[in-house]
């Protein structure tokens, strides 16, 4: 359930909001990208290893739909993985010798 | 006229952060459940207007019908797209991206005259969340009864209006999802098979893919789409300048608010025209106080508008303490008129002459597009060939595509050499309504009729019917050394 009160547990709405931040853009991205391919391409001109697909358009199509979704999720998950700092500098920071400077 | 850059209320184009109060913590945003009060008002008419335009369109252009077929049909599995007495061919996806090119410069020219006029009015999700906050009312109440409902412990009559509400929820979203499938698909054959159970799996799927989302964007998600999911929203503040007009609270009218009684002279008390009810919080979709200034998550809905002015009429006090405003014109204390002067400003002439100039330039292109094409490819085998002796023949391949909606014949004659003739093919060519043929097409020409070597020729393809139908393709004739 999205109703949320004071006692909802901060982790869980972060690995949502993340989870929203993979998966949505990759959506719009994947039906801009179907418009554009599926416009210029039939789905029944594509072969697959040689072999052409014996699929209906329509499948075609809801598959294809699928792939670059799943494609532009990857392309999220990656850049949101990057994203974070390589290391957390504070707690990087307390392990070192009480006499580095760096503290 | 005071100089354009002080502004003498705290209007921020965009507050990128969260405001601070107790329920935000840092990153994480803790949502709480906004209840919006129901309102009624000259803009809340036109945005139930609104909402029934478009969901009558939406919902019913599945079901007209046009020259024996569904009026509005995108058969993706025919590859053609059917707009009432136009065929779209997978070749005219130029026209595709004028539309959206169309759409977008629509959207700068709206947001630059008056703001988020699409998200307040035309938006799916907004006109969504109006029609579930209407079923929801109907059932559940108002703000304060929905607020009880849901703060009170599980009984039987709570679980008995949550279900109900739920299951009008998801049998409009069906009927939505069915409606988005019914333009890929014809609609009335989709939905016989559905009620046989008898759907393929990829109608089956987007149904329920459309239904899902609808009932979640509108009876869930509400305002977190426009806050968290619409791009949109983030990047509207570049389509503004001070001479938009924006949702705006005229704070130095307004300030310093306070509760008051009806009969006191507010001047007299040192008090502004804001009372401080907070019904412009109240019936907030989004929940945002309008009194702290432009917030990118005011979708421009004008319900804080309509709240504002019974709360005013209420105390006999003008109107428009909440109005559609530009920052110049609250700044300069503009009139009505000088405001609606500043509309036409470059910015939206711009907008405006572009959108003119595409939209003039296709529908010119769209009235002359011809009902016939044709692709013409030399054969990829044999180059020339000696059909008999002294005679050298070329072969093509020929698609020819009827774009009309009746059948038609054509024939195919050929020019540019000293005798060339199409040979055996039955003329006329006969080729279906909104269809192609692909044939193959021979070419004959005597030995010497001119030098060896690669020769341009022409073909003309004729409607039978109407002369006025006739493509000229180029192409080339080889005639080999003898």
């Amino acid at each position: 359930m999205i109703v949320e009160d004071e006692v909802t547990m901060p982790n869980r709405e972060l690995t949502a909001r993340r989870l929203m931040w993979i998966v949505w853009p990759a959506f719009v991205v994947a039906a801009a990208a179907e418009l554009a391919f599926f416009s210029v391409v039939d789905p029944l001109d594509l072969h697959v290893f040689g072999a052409p697909l014996e699929m209906s358009r329509q499948a075609i199509y809801t598959l294809g739909f699928f792939g670059f979704w799943a494609v532009g999720m990857a392309s999220s998950a990656l850049t949101l993985f990057l994203e974070q700092p390589a290391h957390d500098d504070d707690a990087a920071d307390a392990e070192l010798p009480s006499d580095n400077p760096r503290r | 006229m005071t100089q354009l850059d002080t502004p003498t209320i705290p209007i921020r184009p965009v507050s990128p952060e969260p405001a601070a109060d107790g329920d935000d913590v840092g990153l994480y945003e803790i949502r709480r459940k906004i209840y919006p009060r129901a309102i009624t008002g000259r803009f809340r008419n036109w945005r139930v207007a609104i909402v029934i335009a478009t969901q009558v369109v939406y919902y019913g252009l599945p079901w007209l019908w046009w020259n024996d077929r569904q009026a509005v049909l995108f058969d993706l599995a025919a590859r053609k797209f059917y707009i009432f007495g136009i065929v779209f061919w997978p070749q005219d996806v130029i026209y595709l991206s004028v539309l959206l090119i169309l759409c977008a410069f629509s959207l700068f020219l709206f947001t630059a005259v008056a703001g988020r006029l699409w998200c307040g009015f035309a938006c799916p999700q907004t006109v969504y969340t109006e029609i579930f906050l209407w079923i929801e009312r109907k059932i559940e109440g108002d703000r304060q009864a929905r607020m009880k409902v849901d703060a009170a412990p599980a009984s039987p009559a709570k679980v008995a209006r949550k279900s109900a509400k739920h299951m009008l929820w998801i049998v409009l979203a069906l009927w939505t999802g069915y409606t988005f499938v019914g333009y890929f698909t014809p609609i009335g054959d989709l939905g016989e098979r559905a009620l046989a159970l008898n759907l393929v799996g990829w109608e089956t799927f987007w149904i329920l893919f459309y239904a899902f989302a609808t009932y979640g964007n509108a009876g869930w998600m509400r305002e977190q789409v426009c806050k968290y999911m619409c791009p949109y929203a983030r990047f509207q503040s570049v389509m503004f300048d001070k001479d938009t007009l924006i949702i705006a609270y005229d704070a130095g009218r307004g300030e310093p608010r306070g509760s008051r009684s009806k009969k006191i002279d507010p001047k007299a008390a040192g008090m502004g025209d804001c009372v401080d009810c907070n019904i412009c919080v109240q019936v907030c979709p989004t929940g945002i106080d309008i009194r702290e200034g432009l917030q990118y998550e005011c979708i421009g809905c004008t319900a804080c508008i309509d709240g504002c002015d019974q709360v005013m009429d209420r105390f006999g006090y003008p109107r428009g303490l909440i109005r559609y405003a530009s920052t110049t014109s609250l700044a300069q204390g503009m009139t009505r008129r000088q405001i609606w002067r500043r509309v036409l400003r470059p910015r939206t002439l711009v907008y405006s002459a572009l959108l003119l100039i595409i939209a003039a330039a296709a529908g010119v292109s769209l009235a002359l597009k011809s009902p016939l094409k044709v692709d013409v490819a030399r054969d990829r085998g044999a180059l020339a060939r000696e059909a008999s002796p002294g005679v050298i023949e070329n072969v093509y391949r020929v698609q020819i595509m009827n774009m009309a909606e009746i059948p038609r014949q054509f024939r195919i004659t050929a020019e540019g050499l000293p005798g060339i003739g199409v040979v055996g093919l039955v003329q006329p060519v006969k080729v279906d309504a909104a269809s192609a043929k692909l044939i193959p097409l021979r070419l004959q020409v005597a030995q010497g009729a001119a030098a060896p070597g690669l020769h341009k020729v022409e073909l003309l393809i004729e409607a039978v019917d109407d002369p006025a139908i006739v493509r000229r393709e180029n192409t080339t004739f080889i005639l080999p050394r003898p």
